[in-house]
């Protein structure tokens, strides 16, 4: 955990250092809290999972390491140098490196406290990042299905796809209807129509969610 | 042409109205409700055309104002439910 912690401060440091253009955005309230029911937190989980993967690489000195992740570095050479004395295909460990500094950046900028954040907050992050997504499929609210993913994607798109249906079948209940209760009675059958599509919507969802797990 | 022809195409009109749903909620298919639907104003406008031959238009208006506001009741009761 302290690998990763450190690691996560040399890509806050070297994100520091690019030159990214997204513009800043500025949050107010208990950063953590706000990270965490962010669907970056996410990205943010998966980029930490990947500085473990760079740890494996690791060839060089525990002592000398731990001294140079805490400090600054200067310049992407400085980074690469560092790299290519102390990882296992340092190519790779750049590029991942990289790619995770653009995510620290996106985080740093819409959420500039984070580089003020303790080991225990990052722990947060890594044991609650996806936890939300996870947690949104217990309840039977359309909102707690307003989460990020391939699976919650199509969910969406379904539930849409049931409301739009019945709208068009409470229109075609008016128009199609001779009286005011048969009217009334064909709105019934689209209203119990449109709870069995959201409700089937919602298996597809659980069995999309098991074979992406 | 009598009343009871009248009826029963009224009776098919409504089928049509819970095809149209059926189709869109269990073949995820609008543009095929759509299409359903097209047919269903074809429908209706015979009934009218049925209702104007036989003099009743009156009473064809009378009974399709409580239904029209009844729709309008549904709709509005479908745009709200979720935001309530």
């Amino acid at each position: 955990m302290k690998r990763t912690y450190l690691i996560f401060l040399v890509l806050i440091f070297f994100s520091m250092s690019c030159d990214f253009n997204e513009a800043p955005e500025q949050v107010q309230g208990s950063t953590l809290t706000q990270l965490l029911s962010d669907p970056l937190s996410k990205e943010f989980s998966l980029a930490l999972n990947k500085t473990r993967e760079i740890n494996a690489l690791f060839i060089g000195d525990q002592t000398i390491n731990d001294a140079a992740l805490k400090k600054e570095f200067a310049s992407i050479e400085d980074l690469k140098i560092f790299i290519s004395e102390n990882y296992k295909n340092p190519d790779y460990v750049f590029n991942t490196m990289y790619e995770l500094a653009a995510i620290g950046q996106e985080i740093r900028e819409m959420y500039p406290d984070v580089s003020n954040f303790t080991q225990s907050d990052i722990e947060s992050l890594i044991n609650n990042g996806v936890e939300p997504e996870k947690k949104s499929l217990g309840g039977n609210s359309s909102s707690n299905f307003r989460t990020q993913g391939e699976c919650e994607e199509v969910l969406d798109s379904g539930i849409e796809t049931c409301r739009d249906v019945a709208l068009v079948g409470a229109a075609t209940c008016a128009i199609f209807s001779p009286t005011l209760v048969g009217a009334l009675a064909c709105g019934g059958i689209i209203y119990l129509g449109e709870l069995v599509c959201i409700d089937d919507a919602s298996r597809s969802f659980k069995i999309c969610k098991k074979y992406e797990n | 042409m009598n009343m009871e022809t009248i009826k029963k195409w009224e009776t098919f009109s409504i089928f049509l109205a819970l095809a149209v749903a059926f189709v869109g909620f269990f073949f995820k298919s609008i543009p095929f409700a759509l299409l359903i639907f097209g047919f269903g104003l074809l429908v209706q406008g015979y009934i009218i055309y049925l209702y104007k031959k036989n003099d009743l238009l009156q009473v064809y208006l009378k009974n399709k104002a409580g239904a029209l506001i009844g729709g309008i009741l549904l709709l509005a009761f479908f745009l709200l439910k979720d935001g309530i």
